[in-house]
C-alpha cells in the first residue's frame, strides 16, 4: 500500500469538500465577516469595561481560537463521509478507514490558519495592539501550529460524531465553548478554580495560544518553545485517542453492522 | 363545503399546455393542447411512459403550476383563478417517498395534515385512526416514519391524500416500489374509493393496473392525448399482442414459427435465442405448442410493453408521435 | 374556508416533535451556559458586578436569536428538501399560518435561554441579577420574541429565494450578535455601525432588556418599545411579501421541488 499515494488523494477529496463548503465570496463576505464580527464581539468587551489591556488580551484570544473553532469542524467533516455513503467503501477498502479520515479534513487547519492569522493582523491596529513584523510573523507560525494541534481534537470529536450522528455538532461545539470558557481565552486560566485549570491544560490549543500570547508580549523564545512543545505533547495524546476511537468505530460496525450502504 | 359545481365534470381539462424553460434551449412543451373530462364517482387512468406530462397535469390540477395556457377546472372551479376553493376538494398522492416528515410517527403526520385541511384538533385524531386503519398502518402508527419501508410510506401517502376527505383523487404512481400484496390491497382501496363516489385520476407506466383498476383510460405522451378508451381495449391489446421468448431455436424451426398465423415476425435477440411477436390474439398459442413439440423447453410469454402498444394505438389511427 | 388557525397549531406541534426527536436542533440552547461563563467570567474578572446582568442577558439574547439563524431560517429550506412544501402547497392552508406556526415553536422553545443564563449565574458565581422593572421586561421581551420570530421568518423566506444566501447562514450570527447590541451596546460600535445597527430591532430591544435590569428608571419607554414592535413587523411584512412571492414563483415556473 503507497500510504502517500492514499494521503494523496485523500487530500484532493477534502480540496474539492472544501469548494463546496465555500466559495471565494462566501469565504470572504461570509466566513470572514463572521470571524471578524466574532473577535469584535470579544474585543469590544474590553472598551466596555474602559481597560484597553483586557481589550488586547481579549482580541488575541479570540483571534487564536477562531483557529481552534475551524479546525474543530473537522468533526463535522468527518461524518460527510458517512451522509455520502462512502463510510462503508472506506471501510472496505484495503488503505483503512483510519488513515483516510484522519487526512481527509486537512483543509480546515489551512484556512483556521488563514482566517485567524487575518483576524489578528488585521484587528491589532483598531484595539491598540503593536505588532512588528518579527512579532507578527511568529504570531502566524504559532497560530498554524495552534491549528494542527488543535485538530487531532477536532479528529477525536468526529470520530464520536460517526457514531452518534445526530449528535455529531454538539460535540465540536462543546469542546469548543470548554476550551473557550476555561482555556484562558477571555479570562486567566487562573481565574478558575484548581481542578478546572488542569482540565484546561489538556488541550493543545490552551498551550498554542498561551505561546502566541508569549510571542506577542516579548517573553524569551525559550519560554515560547516550551509552550508550543505541551501543544504538540497533547495533540499527540488527542491524535492517539482519535485513533483509538475510529478503529473502535470500524470494528464494531463490522460486528453490528451499523455502517450501511448509502447510509 | 362549497357545492358549486357538484353536477359539474369532476376534472376538466381543456386545451392544456404547459411550457417549461430550458438552459439555453427553446422551452420544453410538457403537455400541449391536453383535453380530459373524468366524471364523479370514475376511475381514470392516466397511462404513458416517464416523461410523457403525467406530473405536470398533476401538479397543474392540484394548483402548484399554473398551466401556460388552456384551462382545468374541479367540479367546475378553474385551478387558477379559484386556486384557493379548488384545494379542499383534491386529495394528491404524488409517488414515492417525499412529502412526509420523517422523524414523526405516522399518526401524528396525519394530524398534522388534517389540520392543514381544516380540522379541528379532536377530528384530526378520529380521521388519522381511521385513515391509519383503512390503509392497514395502524399496528405501527406510533413509530416514526424513517423507520417505514418505502410501501408502507406510500399507504401512509394514500391516507394522507385521503386526510381532507376529498372528493376527487390525484394518485401520480402511487404503486410505483410497493410490494405486490400492498399494490394488490391498494386496488381495494381504489375500489372502495370509487364506491364512496370519489373520483379518481391514476397515473401509471403499469398497464395492467391500468386495465384492472380503471373505468377509462387515457393515453398520453410527448404531453398530448393519444387515445382515451375503455380499458378493455387496452386488455385486447395486450393479449393480442404477446410476446414468445425462446432459447435454443434452430434456424429452420424458427422459419417454420414465421410462417405460423398471426405471428408478426420472429427477431433473433441472440445465438439461437428469438423473440416471437404476434398480432392477433390466441396466436402465442400455437407458436407455444411448436416449440415445444420441437423439444425447445426454454420458453417464455410476457405482455407487449408500453412502447409496442404505443406503437400499435399510433399505427392503427396513424397518428404521429412527435420527437 | 379558512384552515388558518388548525395548521399554526399543528405547526407549531410539529415542531416541536421534530425538537424531541432530534436533540441536535437544540444545540443552540446547549451553548447558551457557555456563552454566560464566558461573558459573566470577563466582567467578574474585570470587578465590574454592574455589568453582570449584561453578561448574564446577552447570551439569552444570542441563543433567541441564534435559533432564529439556524433553526427557523431552515424551515423551508428542509420542508422543501423532503418534499413537504409542496405538499404543503396543495392544501388549503396557507404557508404563511404553516410557518409563523413552526416559527413561533422555534422562538418560544428559545426563551428557555433566559433561564439557563440566570441559573449559570445563581449557581455559578453565586450572582443573582433581579428584574427591577418587571413590566417593562416583560413587555419587552415579548416584542423581542417577535422580533426574533419575524427574523427567522424573514432569513427562512431568503434562505430559499436567494441563489446561495443559505451558505451565509453560519456566518450569520456574531455579525446580528454585534448589530443587536447582544453584550456591548450600540453606542459602543464605531458611528456608521450605529446607525446601521438602529435599523435592527434587536438593538433597540436590548437597550430597554438592560435597562429593565437597572434600577434607574427607563427614559421614553413607550417610544423604544414602538421602534422594537415596528422594526419587528416590517420585517414581518417583508417576510411574508417574500414567501408570497416565492409561492408565485414557484407556480410559474414550476420548481417548487428542488430549485
Amino acid at each position: 500500500m503507497n500510504a502517500i499515494a492514499v494521503l494523496r488523494q485523500t487530500m484532493w477529496s477534502g480540496w474539492t469538500d472544501l469548494r463546496i463548503v465555500y466559495t471565494p465570496t462566501t469565504w470572504a463576505f461570509g466566513w470572514m465577516v463572521r470571524v471578524l464580527c466574532q473577535v469584535v464581539f470579544y474585543s469590544t468587551l474590553g472598551s466596555l469595561l474602559g481597560d484597553p489591556e483586557r481589550t488586547r488580551y481579549l482580541l488575541v484570544g479570540a483571534a487564536v481560537f477562531i483557529a481552534a473553532n475551524e479546525t474543530m469542524m473537522a468533526s463535522a467533516s468527518t461524518t460527510w463521509e458517512r451522509l455520502s455513503g462512502t463510510l462503508a467503501l472506506l471501510a472496505a477498502a484495503p488503505a483503512g478507514m483510519v488513515t483516510v479520515l484522519a487526512a481527509r479534513s486537512w483543509f480546515w487547519i489551512a484556512t483556521g490558519t488563514v482566517s485567524s492569522s487575518i483576524a489578528l493582523l488585521a484587528l491589532a491596529p483598531v484595539f491598540g495592539l503593536g505588532l512588528g513584523a518579527g512579532e507578527a510573523a511568529a504570531a502566524v507560525a504559532l497560530v498554524f501550529a495552534t491549528a494542527l494541534t488543535n485538530y487531532a481534537v477536532g479528529l477525536c470529536c468526529g470520530s464520536l460524531s460517526l457514531r452518534f450522528h445526530r449528535m455529531r455538532n454538539v460535540f465540536s461545539n462543546l469542546v469548543l465553548l470548554t476550551m473557550t470558557a476555561f482555556g484562558g481565552v477571555v479570562v486567566p486560566v487562573s481565574f478558575w478554580p484548581t481542578g478546572f485549570q488542569w482540565f484546561a491544560a489538556a488541550f493543545p490549543a490552551v498551550h498554542g495560544l498561551e505561546a502566541v500570547r508569549l510571542a506577542v508580549g516579548g517573553a524569551p523564545a525559550a519560554a515560547v518553545l516550551a509552550a508550543v512543545g505541551l501543544a504538540f505533547a497533547t495533540a499527540a495524546g488527542w491524535l492517539a485517542v482519535a485513533a483509538a476511537s475510529l478503529w473502535w468505530f470500524q470494528r464494531d460496525a463490522r460486528r453490528t453492522g451499523s455502517i450501511d450502504f448509502g447510509d | 363545503m362549497s357545492h358549486i359545481g357538484i353536477d359539474a365534470p369532476a376534472v376538466e381539462v381543456r386545451a392544456l399546455v404547459r411550457d417549461f424553460r430550458t438552459r439555453g434551449g427553446p422551452p420544453r412543451r410538457a403537455l400541449d393542447a391536453f383535453d380530459l373530462t373524468v366524471a364523479p364517482g370514475e376511475v381514470h387512468g392516466l397511462l404513458g411512459p416517464n416523461g410523457a406530462g403525467k406530473t405536470t397535469l398533476c401538479k397543474i390540477l392540484s394548483t402548484i403550476l399554473l398551466p401556460t395556457s388552456g384551462s382545468a377546472a374541479v367540479h367546475g372551479l378553474d385551478v387558477v383563478a379559484d386556486a384557493k376553493r379548488v384545494r379542499p376538494l383534491l386529495g394528491i398522492v404524488f409517488g414515492g417517498e417525499r412529502g412526509l416528515y420523517a422523524r414523526m410517527t405516522a399518526a401524528q403526520n396525519l394530524r398534522f395534515w388534517a389540520a392543514l385541511y381544516g380540522l379541528g384538533r379532536r377530528e384530526g385524531r378520529r380521521r388519522a385512526a381511521e385513515l391509519l386503519d383503512r390503509v392497514g398502518l395502524a399496528p405501527r402508527a406510533d413509530e416514526p416514519v424513517e423507520t417505514f419501508s418505502r410501501g408502507m410510506k406510500q399507504r401512509l401517502h394514500l391516507a394522507r391524500g385521503l386526510v381532507g376527505d376529498p372528493r376527487v383523487l390525484l394518485l401520480d404512481e402511487p404503486t410505483v416500489g410497493m410490494d405486490p400484496v400492498s399494490a394488490h390491497e391498494f386496488r381495494d382501496l381504489v375500489e372502495s374509493l370509487r364506491a364512496e363516489g370519489r373520483a379518481v385520476l391514476l397515473t401509471t407506466h403499469d398497464m395492467a393496473e391500468a386495465e384492472a383498476l380503471c373505468d377509462r383510460v387515457s393515453f398520453i405522451d410527448g404531453g398530448r392525448l393519444l387515445r382515451c378508451e375503455d380499458p378493455r381495449v387496452l386488455g385486447e391489446l395486450l393479449s393480442r399482442h404477446e410476446r414468445v421468448r425462446a432459447a435454443g431455436v434452430p434456424a429452420a424451426l424458427a422459419e417454420r414459427i414465421a410462417a405460423l398465423p398471426g405471428v408478426e415476425r420472429v427477431r433473433e435477440t441472440g445465438p439461437g435465442a428469438v423473440l416471437v411477436e404476434t398480432d392477433r390474439g390466441g396466436a402465442a398459442l400455437p407458436v407455444l405448442r411448436t416449440l415445444v413439440e420441437a423439444g425447445v423447453t426454454d420458453v417464455s410469454t410476457a405482455p407487449p410493453t408500453l412502447e409496442e402498444v404505443y406503437l400499435h394505438l399510433i399505427g392503427e389511427r396513424g397518428m404521429a408521435v412527435r420527437p | 374556508m379558512t384552515a388558518s388557525s388548525p395548521a399554526f397549531w399543528a405547526a407549531a406541534r410539529a415542531q416541536l416533535t421534530e425538537f424531541r426527536r432530534d436533540p441536535g436542533t437544540l444545540l443552540t440552547l446547549a451553548t447558551a451556559p457557555f456563552f454566560a461563563v464566558i461573558l459573566l467570567s470577563v466582567t467578574e474578572h474585570g470587578g465590574r458586578a454592574d455589568l453582570a446582568p449584561y453578561a448574564l442577558l446577552a447570551p439569552a439574547v444570542m441563543a433567541s436569536i441564534g435559533m432564529a439563524v439556524m433553526e427557523a431560517g431552515e424551515t423551508i429550506f428542509r420542508d422543501r428538501s423532503t418534499g413537504v412544501l409542496e405538499a404543503v402547497l396543495t392544501t388549503p392552508a396557507p404557508l404563511t399560518a404553516v410557518l409563523t406556526g413552526r416559527i413561533a415553536a422555534i422562538t418560544a422553545v428559545s426563551l428557555v435561554g433566559i433561564a439557563e443564563c440566570w441559573l449559570v449565574g445563581a449557581l455559578g458565581f453565586g450572582v443573582v441579577v433581579a428584574v427591577e422593572h418587571p413590566l417593562v421586561f416583560a413587555l419587552t421581551l415579548l416584542a423581542t420574541a417577535a422580533g426574533v420570530a419575524a427574523t427567522g421568518m424573514l432569513l427562512a423566506a431568503v434562505f430559499v429565494v436567494g441563489r446561495n444566501v443559505r451558505s451565509f447562514q453560519n456566518s450569520l450570527t456574531f455579525p446580528l450578535y454585534l448589530l443587536g447590541g447582544a453584550m456591548v451596546p450600540v453606542a459602543f460600535l464605531p458611528a456608521g455601525f450605529e446607525a446601521l445597527s438602529r435599523l435592527f430591532f434587536l438593538s433597540w430591544a436590548t437597550d430597554l432588556l438592560r435597562d429593565s435590569l437597572a434600577p434607574a428608571p427607563v427614559a421614553h419607554f413607550w417610544p423604544r418599545l414602538a421602534a422594537v414592535a415596528g422594526l419587528a413587523a416590517g420585517m414581518f411584512a417583508a417576510a411574508s411579501w417574500i414567501a408570497h412571492r416565492m409561492v408565485r414563483r414557484v407556480r410559474r415556473t414550476g420548481t417548487v421541488g428542488f430549485a
